[in-house]
């Protein structure tokens, strides 16, 4: 019967102080934003309690989820700012505070029919490589390729402009493949 | 695998819920937040109407559309920077008020930046025609609005003010006589120095411009434009002694 009700119903039931209709919405993405956390938080070890944290954070500001919206795009949202708020406590990578490629429109280029096979080739580049990438190209290439979000998903949830997404995902291909061929440790046990 | 499961992130959270160590936060608050979130964009958005309108009153007034004609050194000193000042920081928290929704931040900063200063450029003009700005300046200092003359005759509100607008009302052996926007005469002497960018055949009841420093009620001319094309759309609404004194377009 759970898993005939979808998240948004769930989370209007939770809403209106069922604790049990919670914590199947918990149950569905502990996985997801632990794996998110995993690609997205390399050598943060704190990543299992980063997500506890989101869950918190969801359910003390679940009356302020508007249920004619997506419930996944909103908990991504929470969990994009405690992860983000992480790496700044570390200070260990740069996070900007603004993104001049947020201001201008750019052309997102149309996929192409032998775009699935890159992109096979490229989630076993990216899953070793993947920590060479500063954070702003990492999330939504994370997202794209392991979350299976599109690029209007990942506009609500990083809060930028759709194009922005496609240009972040681009240039974050380019320099996972010029970090490939400039490594060549990396590119052992990638087929073709 | 059963400590496994008890340590789950699920299990915490829950046990955290019922135990009431975690608690919802009430409708209200959010309703509360988003309310006071609307009303700081109106808030903002009704400064930055005030200041847009503010602006091309100011521009109006002191005839800065047609200073650069006299060069582009002498229009730039002559913006009243202060409200331009005030403007770009209305402009700024508008922006950053407005990238919370999602219609905003889910368009390049360029397209929400171009709507608000459309916004701020066509409410500016709408508002100035209605004279809003003009029955202030003309309160302002007087009761009820002791505070006015503070917001309309500071220097930063009006430029340097090297340029004066009116209507010539004689011509005299060195210049001419004219009346001014306060309904003051001034007498204009010209010099060899004198720049004519549009030529210098002058009538009495042509609208001018001059530039130059203003010494009690005489300006020494620097430059001296007609304005008569545009000054249904600068200079409106005339002050009363104006009427009848436009030649006819």
């Amino acid at each position: 019967m759970e898993t005939l009700e979808n998240d948004e119903q769930l989370a209007k039931q939770a809403q209106n102080g069922d604790k049990e209709r919670f914590g199947i919405l918990v149950e569905r993405y502990e996985g997801k934003l632990s794996r998110y956390a995993r690609r997205f938080l390399f050598g943060y070890t704190e990543s299992q309690d980063l997500v506890q944290e989101v869950f918190v954070k969801a359910y003390i500001h679940l009356q302020s989820f508007d249920i004619s919206r997506s419930f996944s795009s909103w908990i991504y949202r929470i969990a994009h700012n405690e992860f983000i708020n992480a790496i700044k406590k570390k200070g260990r990578e740069p996070i900007p505070f603004f993104d001049p490629d947020t201001v201008f429109p750019h052309p997102v280029a149309p996929r192409r029919a032998d775009d699935d096979l890159k992109d096979s080739e490229l989630k076993e580049m990216m899953e070793k490589s993947l920590q060479e990438l500063d954070p702003k190209y990492r999330e939504p290439l994370v997202l794209f390729y392991f979350e299976d979000m599109d690029y209007q998903q990942i506009s609500e949830i990083l809060h930028i402009p759709v194009s922005t997404v496609g240009v972040r995902i681009n240039r974050a291909k380019k320099s996972l493949k010029k970090i490939y061929e400039t490594n060549p440790a990396a590119s052992r046990g990638v087929s073709g | 695998m059963t400590d496994d499961k008890d340590n789950s992130i699920h299990n915490k959270v829950l046990s955290d819920i019922e135990s009431g160590k975690i608690k919802m936060r009430p409708k209200w608050h959010y309703i509360l937040r988003g309310t006071l979130l609307f009303l700081g964009v109106t808030l903002v958005v009704l400064a930055l109407l005030f200041f847009g309108s503010l602006l091309v009153f100011s521009l109006r007034r002191n005839g800065s559309f047609y200073l650069p004609a006299f060069g582009f050194r002498e229009f730039i000193f002559d913006l009243p920077w202060l409200i331009i000042a005030l403007s770009i920081i209305f402009i700024v928290i508008l922006e950053i008020l407005v990238r919370k929704f999602s219609f905003a931040y889910k368009r390049p900063l360029l397209y929400s930046i171009i709507g608000v200063l459309l916004l701020v450029a066509l409410g500016g003009v709408l508002i100035d025609r209605t004279g809003f700005h003009e029955g202030l300046y003309n309160r302002a200092g007087k009761n009820p609005f002791p505070f006015g003359k503070g917001l309309y005759r500071m220097p930063l509100m009006r430029g340097q003010g090297r340029a004066i607008l009116g209507i010539i009302t004689e011509k005299t052996n060195n210049g001419f006589k004219m009346l001014d926007m306060e309904n003051e005469t001034l007498n204009v002497t010209v010099s060899k120095k004198t720049r004519y960018p549009l030529g210098s055949d002058f009538e009495k009841g042509d609208a001018v411009m001059v530039l130059g420093q203003r010494q009690d009620n005489n300006i020494k001319a620097e430059g001296i434009r007609e304005i008569g094309d545009m000054h249904g759309f600068i200079i409106k609404p005339l002050p009363q002694p104006y009427h009848g004194m436009m030649p006819a377009r």
